[in-house]
């Protein structure tokens, strides 16, 4: 008993040598991280440490290195630094354009091994170069919280597609489904989404602008809330509608011989801005019947441009996948791009607002 | 051997004694100071022996002395007869004689029969029933135990006006003789309870018995463990409500407090006053409560644990409120909870040994001087000032006494593996302590019930407090013999007055 007694504790005090201790204040915490190229072989990483200040305010300080492609530059990085850098509160991190072209999977791949980095972090693709973007001076949080910050609301409340670092991954690793990725850019000394990059496997093919950001999440994800969507009128009258609600089915005849999908979407929403004067049930036929038809060619036309570039962010190979019993990836890629598919769009106005 | 042959030894003693004649005993009394004899020449030589330390003086002179000194007397009976005090006794037994001179009563002899009269004449000193300090509630009664035990067993009594409340006498201690007596209720207190309560009590062998915490520490079910396994409390009216849920009680001579077994771990979150309240507001305090006990416990080490090692569990609004009230400390996140635990332990040891008026200063200027200046000085971060104080005045919440002291005890082993294994050490302690919990009986019945063994009847008074309509069955966890409490039907029938 006593020698069981022993043994316990010394494994209790000994084993504790092997572990590595990260105490918050002797670390520096990477809280975003940015890839440049320089040439074939080499990249420029910038990474942002936020600076706490004793007044609450914080102000963040960026590192660049170049290090090879394959190896990791944080290595480098910390011979110049008093205290190790950790990356796991990495928020966000930001691929240039360039390099999205090429293909992110052995970049994405250091990020991907460490487990102390969560899947929760946003991925982000940028035409400018990341390390002028990151080195910019934007709010009082520190630059990586603040684009954590901007990205997150704008997926909460606004018109961004949920994507982060895991749902990239599964969109990728996914078979009969292709991930995205917001774009971000400076803009009048802020940061702003831009559009959505578009990936075939891990390269970056196409990118989507951001007017059409609205349709594409609401075709991209079953469920949505919220976001501004406008449309003007056969005679000339501009609305804006705030969605409620919004419902995305994708249903599909004939999965095993020459699949046709049919999309449909249903929104409720009620009427935020219109610049007539009266909205009676006759116009607001008219707003539902515009809008509807506003939608439904955008997103046909965007279908039909992912038919073409044969990617599929909206996933419909993995929702035929998940009906069909002899679903093969080669087959589908064949397939896909001469696929019947068909938008329906469903508007509802629930309410006009107090203005008569 | 050696220990064996002593051990005979004093059982041979002890055999000596009963052996002992009246004289001898008399002999050896005569060594105390206090010890009086008087002769008595009225008719027949008498002499009276007694303790005049034990002794009522007044007594004596008003009740005893005028009537056997008005005539002449044939023998004890008559005088016996004689004397207006009921409680008086003729016996020969050395045994019983020694016993009542020791404990007030006065022995009257004639001429040197072995045979002697005794007559109770005890002085009575003890503190009047007052407040309850400890248990203190706003509502409800406040009488408090006090050392006597015929008080003592007077308020429950007089709470209890039943035959079937039972009372045992014990005696334990060979020096003190303290009496201990046993509570229970003919027909619900479940035999096997009382007779394990009896049982212990009769097998200690100890030679002084000061408080009832000596036999609660004697008949704990797990001598090792921190925590307690008997409820001890000072309000009568607590004894009684557990006495009809099928408990036993017992109550020790010279002790304050009465003690509950069997009990189970959430009776010692309860505070009796949440009887007393309605049942939603009580509910909700108790479940306050439980959660004081898990912060108490949990949050330094979490915060130590966090800190040493999962910086990226710290929510990132967060990061900068740390890192900035860390940034000037020296001190390693374990070092700095050590330093501020200990200082709180030693505010609250020493404001319990000091008394009350100089003990609220030394709160004051240890709370506020010390938690300021540590702050300032950079020895501790401001952040984990709060922390730790808010755990040690969750810890004092705990409505048991003994209990908020094991709850203070635990947090050091959970905070040492917090520091050496991170989040995984906290786990293991806390599997640790359930473990240790689950293996834990009172008076042999489970201590964790009713979570394991899990017993839905008996969670109507445990995490919360369902109202008293729901309260018609005793709990599983006493085995009381009867089972109902009441008629359940006939407690939710109201009848309105004009029906």
């Amino acid at each position: 008993m006593i020698k069981k007694w022993i043994s316990l504790l010394l494994i209790l005090l000994l084993l504790t040598g092997c572990l590595k201790k990260n105490i918050l204040d002797d670390v520096r915490l990477v809280t975003a991280i940015g890839y440049d190229p320089i040439n074939t072989e080499e990249l420029k990483i910038t990474t942002v440490v936020p600076l706490f200040r004793s007044d609450q305010s914080t102000s963040s300080e960026t590192h660049t290195d170049i290090a090879n492609i394959t190896t990791e530059g944080n290595k480098k990085m910390d011979n110049m630094s008093s205290k190790p850098f950790v990356k796991g509160k990495l928020e966000v991190i930001l691929y240039n354009k360039k390099l999205a072209e090429k293909g992110l999977l052995p970049i994405i791949d250091l990020l991907v091994r460490d487990p102390s980095i969560g899947t929760r972090a946003f991925l982000a693709i940028s035409d400018e170069e990341v390390n002028q973007l990151l080195s910019g001076q934007y709010s009082s949080q520190d630059n990586g919280m603040y684009i954590a910050d901007m990205i997150n609301q704008n997926i909460e409340l606004g018109l961004t597609p949920k994507m982060n670092l895991h749902l990239w991954l599964n969109g990728f690793y996914a078979e009969g489904s292709d991930p995205y990725a917001p774009i971000i850019n400076t803009y009048n000394q802020n940061v702003k989404i831009t559009g959505i990059a578009l990936f075939k496997d891990d390269k970056m093919v196409s990118d989507l602008p951001s007017d059409s950001l609205f349709t594409f999440k609401t075709l991209v994800q079953p469920k949505t809330k919220r976001g501004i969507f406008t449309a003007e009128l056969d005679n000339k009258e501009v609305v804006a509608i705030y969605k409620v609600n919004g419902k995305r089915t994708i249903k599909v005849k004939n999965i095993e011989q020459s699949p046709t999908i049919k999309v449909d979407i249903k929104l409720y929403g009620i009427i935020k801005e219109f610049s007539g004067e009266v909205v009676n049930d006759k116009i607001m036929h008219q707003i539902e019947k515009s809008i509807e038809d506003k939608i439904k060619t955008q997103a046909s036309e965007m279908i039909s441009q992912f038919q073409e570039l044969n990617i599929d962010p909206v996933g419909f190979g993995e929702e035929i996948r998940s009906k069909s019993r002899s679903w093969n990836q080669q087959q589908w890629n064949d397939k896909y791009p001469d696929c019947e598919i068909t938008v329906n769009v469903d508007v509802t106005i629930t309410e006009t607002g107090i203005v008569n | 051997m050696k220990f064996l042959k002593r051990f005979q030894k004093s059982n041979q003693k002890q055999q000596s004694e009963v052996d002992q004649t009246l004289p001898d005993l008399i002999k050896q009394f005569e060594g105390s100071k206090d010890f009086k004899q008087s002769n008595i020449i009225v008719g027949q030589p008498m002499t009276l022996y007694y303790f005049s330390s034990l002794v009522d003086d007044a007594a004596l002179q008003r009740d005893v002395l005028p009537y056997i000194q008005k005539k002449e007397f044939q023998n004890l009976e008559e005088i016996k007869n004689t004397i207006p005090i009921e409680a008086s006794e003729i016996t020969n037994d050395i045994r019983t004689i020694q016993n009542k001179i020791l404990t007030g009563y006065c022995m009257l002899q004639l001429k040197h029969n072995e045979t002697v009269l005794l007559i109770k004449v005890k002085k009575e000193k003890s503190r009047k029933v007052s407040i309850p300090e400890v248990e203190f509630t706003v509502v409800g009664p406040k009488e408090a135990f006090v050392e006597s035990l015929d008080t003592n067993l007077n308020l429950i009594r007089k709470r209890l006006p039943i035959p079937e409340l039972r009372v045992d006498e014990l005696t334990v201690g060979k020096l003190t003789k303290t009496k201990v007596a046993i509570l229970s209720i003919e027909g619900i207190t479940n035999e096997e309870n009382l007779n394990t309560l009896k049982q212990r009590i009769e097998d200690i062998e100890i030679d002084s018995i000061i408080d009832s915490s000596y036999i609660v520490q004697l008949i704990s079910d797990n001598h090792h463990s921190p925590f307690p396994q008997l409820v001890d409390t000072e309000r009568p009216d607590r004894v009684v409500a557990v006495l009809s849920e099928g408990k036993v009680a017992f109550l020790v001579d010279g002790a304050p407090h009465g003690i509950i077994g069997p009990t189970t771990l959430v009776e010692f979150f309860s505070a009796f006053e949440d009887y007393f309240l309605n049942w939603i507001v009580a509910s909700i305090f108790r479940l306050i409560r439980l959660f004081a006990v898990m912060f108490s416990i949990l949050v330094t080490p979490i915060y130590v644990a966090v800190l040493t090692y999962h910086y990226e569990m710290i929510p990132k609004d967060l990061l900068g409120v740390l890192v900035t009230s860390r940034r000037e400390i020296p001190l390693p996140p374990i070092l700095e909870a050590i330093f501020l635990e200990l200082a709180i332990e030693l505010l609250r040891e020493a404001g319990a040994r000091l008394p009350t008026k100089v003990g609220q200063t030394i709160g004051i200027v240890g709370g506020i001087v010390i938690g300021t200046a540590s702050v300032e000085a950079g020895l501790t971060s401001n952040v984990l000032l709060i922390i730790v104080a808010l755990a040690a005045l969750a810890s004092f919440t705990t409505p048991v006494y003994k209990m908020g002291n094991t709850i203070r005890l635990i947090r050091f082993p959970f905070l040492f593996m917090a520091h050496f294994w991170g989040l995984l050490g906290v786990s293991i302690s806390f599997c640790f302590v359930m473990a240790h919990l689950l293996r834990l009986t009172s008076l042999g019945r489970p201590f964790l019930e009713p979570i394991f063994p899990p017993r839905v009847n008996d969670l109507k008074d445990a995490f919360v407090r369902l109202p008293w309509s729901f309260q018609s069955k005793r709990p599983i966890e006493t085995q009381a013999q009867d089972t109902i409490r009441f008629n359940q039907k006939k407690a939710k029938q109201k009848k309105e007055i004009d029906e």
